[in-house]
């Protein structure tokens, strides 16, 4: 069969050998340009996945002192910036709830509260997937939750893609992830990855009670904007969920009690986060999330074999890439030529740019990775705010990062969308026209509380 | 005589296909042979999702490529149920039969098991540009069936002679 990875690969190469082959532009260094190329491969591979994106991040790590952009212990270094270490400690963490059946106990027991109508069911599911995005990866929570939602759904005999509940289900599943997994900085590597890249040019940080304190009303508001939104367009064809409640009921009873290892894992967390809130200005996040990991291992609570199970060490690789691509394009003055170049004539204010950002940040994500979205427009977001429109760069971390976790649309956006897509009961008209619906009124309140509440926290 | 075999599978459940394999069967006096295939070209995408975007370990993509494949199967024994009842009813002989694998190679696999003398497939609406770019399943079959294949789409039944 026909297989459109192997064109996408050789574009690529095509792509980065045009590129470095041009004469070299006015105002752009030699290295700039080397930058540039491997930002253009970096674009089409990672929108494209035709190779994995890890794989992606470790040919652009590699590329960078072979085309001479930065030394090769400058380029390797990055791999041990803090972001990917705070990453790493959140992957374990969520390792460790999902090897100790925590993570469904908790999803279990909250959605088991709201088996008393079909209405009240989608809100458990929302709720329920939204608030455990906030303590770990939202496509963990998708991925633990999808068999619970496929056997209540197979328990209702809901007829795939034809049942409007079965579509409210699994959308519901995916959304209330995506609306959650923007609120902390555990919802999605993505924000870590900003706050990394920040910390790289800027030398600042946002601590995880400042994330939160800005994006958690944003949350909220969408949450209840997915309820509404999935009520009136997949109004439920039955009445009574008398069989998802014997479902539920079963699988409560056959966790039995609560494990000694579950309630090392959930002890551990809490101090975790705990610790994030209250003091990651003085130990640092990676430092408390890395410390958090070993105890898991300490107490017995987790093993090796769990995490390998549970965690795949791509990610170091990934978000390690993404941060050095990013330090090359700054320090090759490659990002500053781009914009220059391309966007200078556009004289924004700071909240049209604040929206323009965003905007941008929220149509890539439905095509690509959001984490790559975070690579790729957070260092050209900086540099346009060096040309002094006022913007800080905390709030230009959260215009990137944001709107880069809020994909409803496609399954390709986000791996919550393309779980809940693999089951079937929707077709990917529903998630498109009901996401496109989702993504505008996101952008909308997202503009809303920058313009009217981040001025409270000083952020914009 | 050899077998009627109509394919259903997850994404191609098209009831046209059931109603025109149900009225040749009648008309040729043939055993209809329904097969359900839980197609894995539909779980292949999770791991990639899962595991390649998402950093998640291959047991969590195990874990949900395992839940989806079950449910396809018991979504398929029910159509295949649904069929055998109304093939009953018209008083017809047929036998059902659910495949775990890749839909071209399970139902070359089928072909070559039993005697297939025609087979109905069904295939979801899509531009023709956009099978040749991504590829079709029920194009790559007409390739290589060794028997004739009737195509039933949403708007139309295409017959193809091997």
């Amino acid at each position: 069969m026909f297989n459109i990875k192997t064109p996408l690969l050789i574009l690529a190469v095509i792509v980065i050998l045009l590129i470095l082959l041009s004469p070299t532009p006015e105002g752009l260094t030699r290295e700039g340009q080397s930058a540039l190329a491997i930002l253009a491969m970096c674009f089409i591979l990672w929108t494209s996945a035709a190779i994995p994106l890890s794989v992606t991040s470790l040919v652009a790590i590699a590329l960078l002192p072979l085309l001479g952009v930065m030394g090769e212990g400058e380029a390797f270094a990055l791999f041990g910036n803090r972001a990917v270490f705070f990453i790493l400690g959140a992957f374990i963490l969520a390792g460790g709830m999902m090897a100790s059946g925590l993570s469904s106990r908790i999803a279990l027991v909250f959605l088991r509260r709201f088996d008393r109508s079909p209405k009240w069911l989608i809100s458990g599911i929302v709720t329920s997937c939204a608030f455990m995005a906030l303590w770990m990866p939202a496509h963990a929570v998708a991925a633990f939750m999808f068999p619970i939602v496929l056997e209540i759904a197979r328990a209702l005999e809901l007829r795939p893609r034809e049942s409007n509940y079965g579509k409210a289900l699994f959308l519901s599943m995916a959304w209330g992830c995506v609306v959650g997994g923007v609120a902390t900085l555990l919802g999605g590597a993505r924000n870590a990855l900003a706050i990394g890249i920040l910390a790289e040019k800027y030398g600042m940080s946002i601590s995880f009670a400042e994330w939160v304190m800005a994006v958690f009303p944003l949350t909220l508001v969408l949450a209840l904007v997915v309820h509404l939104v999935v009520f009136r367009f997949f109004k439920p064809e039955i009445d009574n969920v008398r069989p998802a409640r014997v479902v539920l009921e079963r699988k409560v009873k056959e966790l039995g009690r609560m494990s000694a290892t579950e309630k090392k894992v959930l002890a551990v967390m809490l101090i975790t986060v705990a610790f994030w809130v209250l003091l990651s200005g003085r130990l640092g996040l990676a430092t408390i999330a890395i410390m958090g990991a070993a105890t898991l291992f300490i107490i017995h609570a987790i093993t090796w074999h769990d995490v390998e199970k549970y965690v795949n060490w791509g990610v170091i690789l990934m978000y390690g890439g993404a941060i050095a691509l990013a330090k090359a394009l700054e320090i090759t003055g490659a990002a500053k030529w781009l914009v220059t170049s391309f966007l200078e004539p556009f004289q924004l204010g700071p909240f049209a740019l604040l929206a323009v950002i965003s905007l941008i940040s929220i149509i890539l994500t439905e095509a690509m990775s959001n984490a790559a979205v975070v690579a790729l427009v957070l260092p050209i977001a900086f540099e346009l705010l060096d040309t002094g429109v006022g913007l800080s760069p905390i709030a230009a971390v959260f215009a990137v990062a944001v709107p880069a976790g809020l994909a409803f649309t496609l399954p390709i956006g986000t791996p919550p969308n393309a779980i809940a897509y693999s089951a079937r009961y929707h077709r990917l008209r529903d998630s498109l026209r009901v996401g496109i619906l989702l993504n505008i009124i996101a952008l909308l309140t997202f503009l809303f509380i920058a313009r009217f509440y981040w001025p409270h926290l000083g952020i914009f | 005589m050899g077998y009627l075999m109509l394919v259903l599978s997850p994404t191609r459940d098209n009831p046209k296909s059931v109603d025109l394999a149900l009225s040749l069967v009648k008309k040729t006096q043939r055993p209809l042979l329904a097969v359900f295939i839980a197609d894995l070209r539909l779980t292949d995408g999770i791991s990639g999702k899962v595991v390649d975007i998402g950093f998640l370990g291959d047991s969590v993509s195990t874990h949900i490529e395992e839940a989806v494949l079950k449910d396809y199967e018991a979504r398929g024994r029910k159509e295949l149920e649904e069929v055998k009842a109304k093939a009953g009813a018209l008083g017809l002989e047929c036998e059902i039969m659910i495949r775990r694998g890749y839909y071209v190679d399970e139902i070359l696999k089928i072909s070559t098991e039993r005697e297939i003398e025609d087979i109905i497939v069904s295939r979801a609406e899509r531009s023709n540009l956009s099978r040749k770019l991504l590829g079709s399943a029920v194009n790559d079959l007409l390739e290589q069936a060794p028997c004739p294949v009737m195509v039933v789409d949403d708007s139309s039944v295409e017959g193809h002679e091997q």
